[in-house]
């Protein structure tokens, strides 16, 4: 079977750290921001895109990720798919640590890719749920900026929030 | 550090890179960071100041934000604490993410009233949550609710209630004078009336009390109209009250009358109904206007259900906003005969019915910006796949903010469970 030569366009994105990598027009056009640059500059098809916000790590992590959804979108919706969906944006984020993943929100912000924004989002907020106060400032590294007083404070305003009710009437 | 881009304010974040190592002393983390800044062996003042500010910047706070919006509301308590910063996120968070009021189901062991669970429904993170009070509260008798919060036990030598969010503190006091069985029971502001529901044996099957929460007194007041002799108790009436007025509508007739508790003066009757072919209808607050929920047909063939929202100084303007989708009116309906009852309750814009025969189905809807309503159902988390055997149910609706439950955890009196 001989099939016709389809010329898929590229695109050449440039990473803050000076990498160059060619992507499929498909795929620039998941990142919303790249999107609506070409709507409104139509003839600029033949430059380089700068992104100065994002590393090559960073890059080459999310256009994995926008092929891969991209090919899953291309099949038949079932619920099988959906299964395989959920089981890669799992393994997606896995491994990763908070770093990567920062790094990566604020990359998929910059380019305005939503669903990998979301997914990203909830998987932090997945870190963070059912974890003690000093777990999470320990596992982002943050430091606590209570003073005692203030800590004091807060810890009187809430068991005072029960002085005002009766004892036993009887 | 990146560039300055003027496509993102994101630029200005700084990348810190923190070892992913939790357990190393804080020292060595501010050490290795300005190593790997400047490269400079001493550390200077300055750079000392760049390196704790980087560690506390980490999230920018737009970001944090968002994230905060994916965090049901019992997890977004420990991240407020962590820092000032996170403090003031979570806050901002709930500003797009905004709080909804909880479903609180109240299951109650029939031969045993001490025994009682507690359940609540998040709307805002479509969650269901294990309340436990730490210091539980030995009822009685049998819980009964009313008009959203408040959650009470009626014996004829005491009166229990409780109106916090979750019911983790209740107030025991005095009974009203008349011995009553199943009055009509409403938080009106400050006040709690009592009406109705008279035993058999007293004088006046429409007696009226009123406690004061304030000055902790019964006071007797003009009993319910006589054309409400007969169905004085809340078997047969509906209760709508806001912080000033009640109302109290005949589930089958749709006469009501409202009153007010402070000049103590019934008034009515009204005919809210604007569709004759109504056979029940139940009547909510939504601030200041009253919502009527009404079922239109005959209770062995229901032809669907209603919703209007009746505004006005004298309730002059009935406007429809709402239809409950066929499939919902089915499940609510369940495998019973007839449907003759339902119950709701309701918080500000969140209402929540359900047919007491069926209770493992839950209607929820929410009056939206528009005035429409959004309908959905839920499968009560209460009722085990064998139903409900020797147990009763109770539903309350309650407001609840992030400092509700930080008061209620933190102080000790509760503590949350995500099921």
């Amino acid at each position: 079977m001989s099939m016709a030569a389809v010329e898929t366009k590229k695109i050449t994105l440039r990473t803050a750290d000076n990498h160059e990598f060619e992507v499929e027009e498909a795929i620039a056009m998941e990142f919303s921001t790249i999107k609506t640059f070409f709507d409104e500059n139509p003839d600029a098809s033949e430059d380089t895109i700068p992104l100065p916000n994002v590393t090559s790590k960073c890059l080459s992590a999310i256009i994995e990720y926008c092929k891969s959804h991209l090919a899953f979108r291309a099949r038949e919706t079932s619920s099988s798919i959906d299964e395989q969906v959920r089981t890669y944006d799992e393994e997606f984020v896995k491994a990763r640590d908070n770093e990567s993943l920062k790094e990566l929100i604020l990359a998929a912000n910059y380019l305005n890719i939503k669903a990998l924004l979301d997914m990203l989002n909830q998987a932090v907020a997945d870190r963070i749920k059912n974890k003690s106060v000093e777990y999470v400032r320990r596992f982002f590294g943050l430091e606590n900026d209570y003073t005692p007083e203030e800590e004091a404070a807060i810890r009187a305003e809430n068991e005072w929030a029960f002085e005002g009710v009766d004892p036993d009437d009887d | 550090m990146p560039p300055f881009c003027p496509l993102s304010h994101y630029a200005s974040v700084c990348l810190s890179t923190l070892p992913s190592n939790i357990t190393k002393p804080k020292s060595q983390n501010t050490e290795r960071k300005a190593r790997r800044k400047g490269h400079h062996f001493m550390m200077t003042e300055e750079h000392k100041v760049e390196a704790e500010t980087e560690a506390q910047v980490a999230i920018h706070p737009d970001v944090l934000e968002t994230i905060f919006s994916y965090l049901p509301l019992i997890h977004l308590l420990p991240a407020s604490r962590v820092s000032k910063s996170w403090n003031a996120a979570a806050f901002s968070s709930l500003r797009f993410n905004k709080t909804k009021p909880w479903l609180i189901v109240h299951t109650q062991n029939i031969r045993a009233p001490h025994a009682t669970t507690a359940i609540a429904y998040d709307p805002r993170s479509e969650v269901w949550l294990q309340i436990h009070q730490n210091l539980p509260t030995r009822h009685v008798s049998a819980l009964r609710s009313s008009n959203s919060t408040l959650l009470y036990v009626l014996i004829p030598s005491k009166f229990s209630f409780s109106i916090d969010p979750f019911h983790l503190t209740w107030r025991h006091v005095k009974p009203p004078a008349v011995w009553r069985t199943d009055p009509v029971v409403a938080l009106v502001g400050h006040r709690i009336v009592v009406a109705g529901g008279a035993c058999d044996f007293e004088d006046d099957p429409l007696a009226v009390e009123i406690y004061d929460i304030n000055t902790r007194t019964w006071e007797k007041s003009e009993s319910m109209p006589a054309t409400l002799k007969g169905s004085a108790a809340s078997t047969w009436l509906s209760v709508a009250a806001n912080t000033k007025t009640m109302y109290v509508m005949q589930k089958m007739s749709g006469v009501t009358h409202s009153f007010n508790p402070s000049s103590k003066i019934w008034s009515g009757p009204y005919n809210l109904r604007p569709d004759r072919n109504i056979y029940f209808s139940v009547i909510r607050f939504r601030v200041d206007s009253l919502i009527m929920l009404g079922f239109l047909g005959d209770p062995e063939n229901p032809n669907g259900m209603k919703v209007w929202e009746l505004s006005g100084e004298s309730l002059e303007f009935c406007k429809e906003i709402g239809m409950m989708p066929k499939e919902l009116v089915e499940k609510l309906k369940g495998e019973g005969p007839s449907f003759s009852s339902v119950i709701v309750n309701s918080m500000a814009d969140i209402f929540c019915i359900y047919n007491p025969e069926e209770p493992e189905e839950l209607v929820v809807f929410e009056v939206g910006h528009k005035g429409l309503c959004r309908w959905g159902s839920l499968k009560n988390a209460a009722v085990s796949d064998r139903g409900m055997v020797a147990e009763r149910m109770v539903l309350t609706c309650s407001d609840v903010g992030l400092g509700d439950l930080g008061r209620a955890v933190w102080s000790g009196q509760g503590s949350f469970t995500v099921i």
